[in-house]
């Protein structure tokens, strides 16, 4: 099986704080998602349920408290550029100029490009946000959705294996959301880079993704449920909204959310005796392979996971 | 009485180069019953003998296809689906069970089967069956939802290697699907593990409507952690059954010898027991199951590696 099916590891990922006055509360707690080479996947969830925590962790800037992150191959620790965060605010530095700011990140990971080479690429990656227009002018000078577009054009500048988005739209307004929206899955379609997306927006969430991890309620959040869009890239707004699936994955992810803003841990009744016997260590948690190859009717199933 | 989505069951055995009824469990005036005795198929023959011949677990809904056997019988019970599961002991297929389902315009239910794909790395839906109006955005979505290990019901199933009960999928929030118009409809689903030695293959989901329940006894029987030759419960719903629930609550039943009660014997004897006369079959619940008028017993257990781990009980 190729690697690239793994791009992305997230695997039994925990987040826990301490508590002064008991266990410590984890926040997240047995994340596992796995991430395909050029997938962009939404993560989805109500406000706290640690959709953010996890994408932070993801970026290396927030610890983990067990778990693992691997990212082509590799296991992170800390940060790096092999892994781009645009925030929901542009973090654009005041006194540099729309391109100094996007310069910053550029001279950092192309130490040993020619000063015309970092000039070529900064000026590519305002060309592909729009913002040619923009080079000189100062943050303080730019609408909220132009610093948002300078912020993107920063990350994906950086050339990283993933690019992090936490909730970059919640501050524009409905029109330039949409226009960044596509800005930015046009440069998704072009550079194929891995996306982890974390939106409140459920349309939002449909229109970008390739699929959605649908995160359970904090505390010990973890993944609910993923939903595959399988609408073709690259994807027409008005062809997506108008076909009937849309409505149908819109409606559950809304009714996803709904359920868990109804409830609440303690509200739920346990279904397991609290004194039940622990699994067996023998299980191996394997696909047979073999036998399901042989099935008539049931698809091929993947090698051992 | 509610109808429940099981209709009917049967175990096939092995035997050599066919396959045989072992014993089957149906309604007084299911048409179904009588019609497989004395039924040698061979592999590729029937339910039970396609089963046999592909080794993994399968859904059949249409009992028209050459490869199903008594497709008048299945149209007049009112089948909508079979879901036959194949059972090993040290690696070979020794028996077929077919869990018969009701179909029909009144029923509510599902059957599906959540399997691996290749290059992917969480479960998706394989074969399934919906029936009822209501379920239909219901089961448009499920082809678009996968889970992780350890996430939703069929991700936990397959991370534990356990059945799982939950007693009412409309509404808890650990089983997100159920969100939306369609999923109020339904109440107890049971996700078990279907295992080939230690590879799990499926995990089999049943859902079933508050109008008509998968059995009208579901539970859950594992060792006692402080006595493992006794099997306590971890999982029950009763439904309305409440003095049966009661009378289960406190009970144990010995692994020893043949096994004790419905779990003990599908323990000991490592596949799904077929019970038609729980009134007569000398087992500890036989009054209460009588007063509660339950005939039918079906237990199931979940075989890793040779060992079991956890019996199902159903009972109607």
């Amino acid at each position: 099986m190729s690697n690239d099916n793994r791009y992305v590891e997230i695997v039994n990922l925990v987040k826990a704080y301490p508590n002064p006055l008991g266990d410590a509360i984890k926040v997240v707690d047995g994340y596992n998602l796995i991430i395909r080479k050029g997938e962009v996947i939404s993560v989805i969830g109500h406000s706290g349920c640690g959709k953010s925590t996890v994408l932070m962790m993801l970026a290396g800037l927030n610890p983990l408290t067990s778990g693992d992150v691997v990212v082509d191959g590799r296991v992170t620790d800390g940060p790096g550029p092999d892994r781009a965060v645009v925030f929901q605010a542009p973090c654009l530095l005041p006194w540099l100029t729309a391109y100094d700011n996007v310069m910053l990140g550029v001279k950092r990971c192309y130490p040993h490009a020619s000063k015309s080479d970092r000039d070529a690429i900064v000026k590519y990656y305002m060309n592909s946000v729009g913002l040619t227009h923009a080079l000189n002018k100062y943050p303080r000078e730019m609408s909220g959705g132009m610093q948002q577009r300078v912020g993107i054009a920063r990350a994906i500048a950086l050339k990283p294996k993933v690019l992090l988005l936490d909730e970059p739209f919640g501050r524009l307004d409905s029109l330039t959301r949409m226009d960044l929206q596509d800005t930015i899955l046009d440069i998704l379609n072009r550079e194929k880079i891995t996306t982890m997306l974390v939106t409140h927006d459920v349309d939002e969430a449909v229109y970008m993704a390739d699929r959605i991890c649908m995160m359970t309620n904090g505390p010990e959040a973890r993944v609910g449920q993923i939903l595959e869009i399988p609408f073709e890239r690259p994807r027409d707004r008005a062809e997506v909204m108008g076909s009937n699936l849309y409505y149908d994955l819109r409606a559950s992810l809304i009714g996803f959310l709904e359920k868990n803003e109804k409830e609440r841990p303690d509200e739920v009744a346990p279904t397991t005796d609290p004194n039940a016997p622990t699994p067996e260590a023998t299980y191996e948690a394997q696909w047979d392979e073999e036998s399901t190859e042989r099935g008539a009717g049931l698809e091929v199933m993947a090698v051992a996971f | 009485m509610p109808d429940t989505l099981l209709a009917a069951a049967e175990l096939w055995h092995v035997e050599g180069d066919t396959i045989t009824l072992q014993t089957g469990l149906y309604d007084l005036d299911c048409p179904l019953r009588g019609t497989a005795d004395g039924l040698r198929l061979t592999q590729g023959m029937g339910l039970a003998g396609m089963a046999w011949k592909v080794a993994t677990p399968s859904i059949v809904t249409d009992f028209s296809v050459a490869a199903a056997d008594r497709p008048l019988a299945a149209a007049a019970a009112g089948l909508g689906a079979a879901v036959l599961i194949p059972q090993f002991k040290a690696g070979q297929l020794t028996s077929v069970l077919v869990l018969f389902l009701r179909g029909g315009t009144r029923a509510v239910g599902a059957a599906e089967l959540w399997t691996g794909r290749s290059g992917s790395f969480e479960l998706a839906m394989g074969q399934a069956w919906h029936t009822g109006k209501a379920l239909q955005r219901f089961a448009n979505i499920s082809k678009h939802v996968h889970f992780p290990q350890g996430a939703g019901l069929p991700g936990r199933v397959w991370e534990n290697g356990r059945p799982e009960l939950v007693p009412d999928v409309s509404e808890t929030k650990m089983f997100l699907r159920s969100s939306g118009d369609g999923g109020k409809e339904l109440s107890v689903g049971l996700g078990l593990p279907l295992i080939a030695g230690i590879k799990l293959q499926a995990v089999l989901l049943l859902l079933s409507a508050r109008t008509g329940p998968i059995a009208r006894v579901h539970e859950i029987w594992e060792p006692d952690p402080d006595d493992p030759d006794q099997l306590v419960r971890r999982q029950g719903t009763y439904g309305l059954l409440q003095d049966f629930a009661d009378a289960s609550a406190k009970l144990s039943f010995s692994i020893q010898g043949k096994g004790e009660g419905l779990p003990g014997r599908a323990w000991a004897t490592r596949q799904a027991v077929l019970i038609d006369d729980l009134d007569h079959a000398g087992l500890p619940r036989r009054e209460t199951a009588h007063a509660a008028g339950l005939t039918h017993g079906l237990a199931i257990p979940t075989v890793v590696a040779d060992t079991v781990r956890s019996v199902v009980v159903l009972l109607w």
